[in-house]
C-alpha cells in the first residue's frame, strides 16, 4: 500500500471512512512510521484549527460580535422579559378590563367632562386611570387608593396608560362626532358640556351628616352625603329606577337590601339614597339613579354619591371630587 | 416534510445555534448571522421536501451569504475597513482582553485567508456535520471531503501561525 494522502488520514480520524478502507488504513499507520507522523500531524492540525475557529466567537465587547462576551441584548434579559411578561399580562387584563365597559364608559366620560378636570387642575394623572383600576361597582372594601387616584395610577405602567389614553381619545373623539345609544339615552349630558366644571348648588348640614348637591354639568345633579362613621363599610352600589312604581322600587331596595345584608357587616344598614326631586325632573327619559358609597379610610367618613348616572359614571364624579378636595 | 411549521420549529430548536455559530464565523457578525440562519429556516417552511436537514439547511444558508455577500460586498467593505479603524482606536480594558482580542483578529484574518470552499467546508465540519452531509452542501464529490478538509486545517494553522509571528516580530521591535 502506497502512503496514505493527507485526506484520507484526516476522514479516518474522524471516523468518515467506510469499515473496510479503515480496516486497511487502520494496518498500514500501525506498520508505516511515516505514515503514523502524519496522522500525529492531522491530529494536531485538527485541534489547533478547532481551537481557531472557536477563538473566532471570542472577541469581547468588539465590533465583531461573539457569544460569550458579548453582553446579552437588553430584549433578550430574562429578568426583563419576565417583567415585559408581567407588563403585558397587566395590559391585557385592563384592556380585558375596561374593554366591556368602554361604550359605557366613553359616554360617561362624555357626559361628565372627565376631561375638564384634566384641564382644570393640571394635575396628572387623568382620574380614568384611577378608575380603571379601582373596584368600580365592586364590593371591595375601598382602599386608600379610591381616594387618592394619583397613587392608583403610578402602579399603571406609563407606556400602557399612554396608550390606553390615545385609544380612549380617538374613540371619544369619533363618539363625540356621532354619539352613541348611551349618550341618546342621558340628553342632558351633551358633549357640549364637556369642560363645564362641576358646581356646588346646596349644602345642607344635619347632625353627623352633611349633605351636597354638586351640579357636574348643566341639568345633571349628584347628591354627595357625608357620614361620620365608626366602622369600616364596604362599597356599596345600589340603585333605583326613576319612573318605576314607588312600590315597586321600594320591593327592588328591599331586595337590594336583603341580598346585602347576607354579604356585609349587619350592624352597618346599607342607606338607599333618595335622589333629590328635582334631579329626578331633570332627565326626559327614564333616567336611572344610581348611589354608590364609600368610606375614607383616613377619618372613617362614610360618603354616599347618588345620581342619574351610571355607576361607572358615578365613580368618575368621585374620582373628580377627590381631585377638587387634594 | 418539512412544510409545516412544527417541522420547521423542530429544525429550529435542533439545528439554529449551530447554524448561528457557523454562520457568525463566516460572517464576523452575529447580528447578520441571525438574519441569514432565520431566512434559511423561512426557506425551509416553503420547501416541501428536505432529504437530509442539516446537510439542507447549511447549504441554503451558505447560499444566501453568498448572493449576500455578492450584492452588499462594496458596503461591507466600507463596514470592515470602518471597524477595522474603530478596532486600532480603541483600547482594550485588561490585558487578558487585549490578548484575546488579538487571539481572535489573528483567527479572522486566517480564516478569511482560505479559499472559500475549504473555509465553508471546516466551519461546517466544526458543526458536526458529517463528510456526506458537507459534500451535499457545498456539491462536492464524497471522495473530496477529506482532501478539503485537510487542506484547510493545513492552511489554516499555517496563516495562523506566520500572523503570529509577525506579531512577535513587531512586539520585539517595539520593545527594543
Amino acid at each position: 500500500m502506497p502512503h496514505l494522502d493527507e485526506g484520507t488520514i484526516h476522514a479516518w480520524i474522524e471516523g468518515a471512512l467506510p469499515p473496510d478502507e479503515a480496516a486497511l488504513v487502520e494496518e498500514h499507520v500501525a506498520g508505516c512510521d511515516e505514515c503514523g507522523a502524519a496522522v500525529a500531524e492531522a491530529r494536531g492540525l485538527i485541534a489547533a484549527a478547532s481551537r481557531m475557529l472557536t477563538a473566532l466567537d471570542d472577541i469581547p465587547g468588539g465590533v465583531i460580535p461573539s457569544r460569550a462576551p458579548r453582553p446579552t441584548p437588553w430584549y433578550m434579559r430574562r429578568e426583563l422579559q419576565a417583567a415585559a411578561a408581567v407588563l403585558i399580562v397587566a395590559g391585557m387584563t385592563l384592556l380585558v378590563t375596561r374593554g366591556g365597559r368602554q361604550q359605557e364608559m366613553t359616554a360617561s366620560r362624555a357626559a361628565l367632562g372627565v376631561r375638564s378636570v384634566v384641564l382644570d387642575t393640571g394635575v396628572a394623572p387623568p382620574p380614568e386611570a384611577a378608575v380603571a383600576a379601582a373596584p368600580v361597582g365592586g364590593s371591595k372594601t375601598p382602599k386608600r387608593t379610591e381616594t387618592k387616584p394619583a397613587s392608583v395610577t403610578a402602579r399603571v405602567p406609563a407606556a400602557i396608560e399612554q396608550s390606553f389614553q390615545k385609544e380612549i381619545e380617538s374613540k371619544e373623539a369619533r363618539d363625540i362626532a356621532e354619539p352613541p345609544k348611551a349618550l341618546a339615552l342621558a340628553p342632558t349630558a351633551s358633549p357640549a358640556t364637556i369642560g363645564t366644571p362641576m358646581r356646588v348648588v346646596s349644602v345642607d348640614r344635619r347632625i353627623g351628616r352633611k349633605q351636597t348637591t354638586y351640579e357636574i354639568s348643566p341639568g345633571v345633579q349628584v347628591v354627595l352625603v357625608e357620614e361620620p362613621a365608626t366602622a369600616l363599610s364596604e362599597v356599596v352600589v345600589t340603585g333605583t329606577v326613576a319612573g318605576v312604581a314607588p312600590t315597586a322600587r321600594r320591593a327592588e331596595s328591599a331586595r337590594l337590601q336583603s341580598a346585602r345584608q347576607k354579604t356585609r357587616d349587619s350592624t352597618l344598614s346599607p342607606t338607599v339614597q333618595p335622589a333629590p326631586a328635582e334631579t329626578q325632573a331633570q332627565g326626559p327619559s327614564p333616567a336611572q339613579i344610581n348611589s354608590i358609597q364609600w368610606t375614607d379610610p383616613e377619618t372613617g367618613s362614610r360618603y354616599t354619591l347618588t345620581g342619574p348616572l351610571t355607576r361607572e359614571q358615578l365613580e368618575l364624579v368621585k374620582a373628580r371630587l377627590a381631585e377638587a378636595k387634594r | 416534510m418539512v412544510n409545516t411549521l412544527t417541522d420547521v420549529e423542530r429544525l429550529f430548536r435542533t439545528y439554529n445555534t449551530q447554524l448561528v455559530r457557523y454562520l457568525t464565523r463566516r460572517l464576523g457578525d452575529r447580528d447578520w448571522a441571525e438574519e441569514v440562519a432565520q431566512e434559511t429556516f423561512v426557506r425551509a417552511l416553503r420547501q416541501t421536501e428536505i432529504v437530509n436537514e442539516r446537510a439542507w439547511l447549511f447549504a441554503v444558508a451558505t447560499n444566501l451569504v453568498r448572493d449576500e455577500a455578492r450584492r452588499d460586498s462594496r458596503r461591507r467593505r466600507h463596514l470592515a475597513l470602518l471597524a477595522e479603524q474603530e478596532r486600532e482606536s480603541r483600547t482594550e480594558p485588561e490585558p487578558t482582553t487585549l490578548e484575546r482580542a488579538q487571539e481572535a483578529a489573528m483567527a479572522r484574518k486566517a480564516v478569511d485567508a482560505l479559499a472559500e470552499r475549504d473555509r465553508l467546508a471546516l466551519l461546517m465540519r466544526e458543526e458536526g456535520l458529517e463528510y456526506p452531509e458537507i459534500a451535499e452542501a457545498l456539491r462536492l464529490s464524497p471522495g473530496s471531503v477529506g482532501t478539503t478538509l485537510s487542506r484547510a486545517r493545513r492552511r489554516l494553522v499555517e496563516s495562523y501561525e506566520s500572523l503570529q509571528r509577525e506579531r512577535e516580530a513587531r512586539e520585539k521591535n517595539a520593545a527594543s
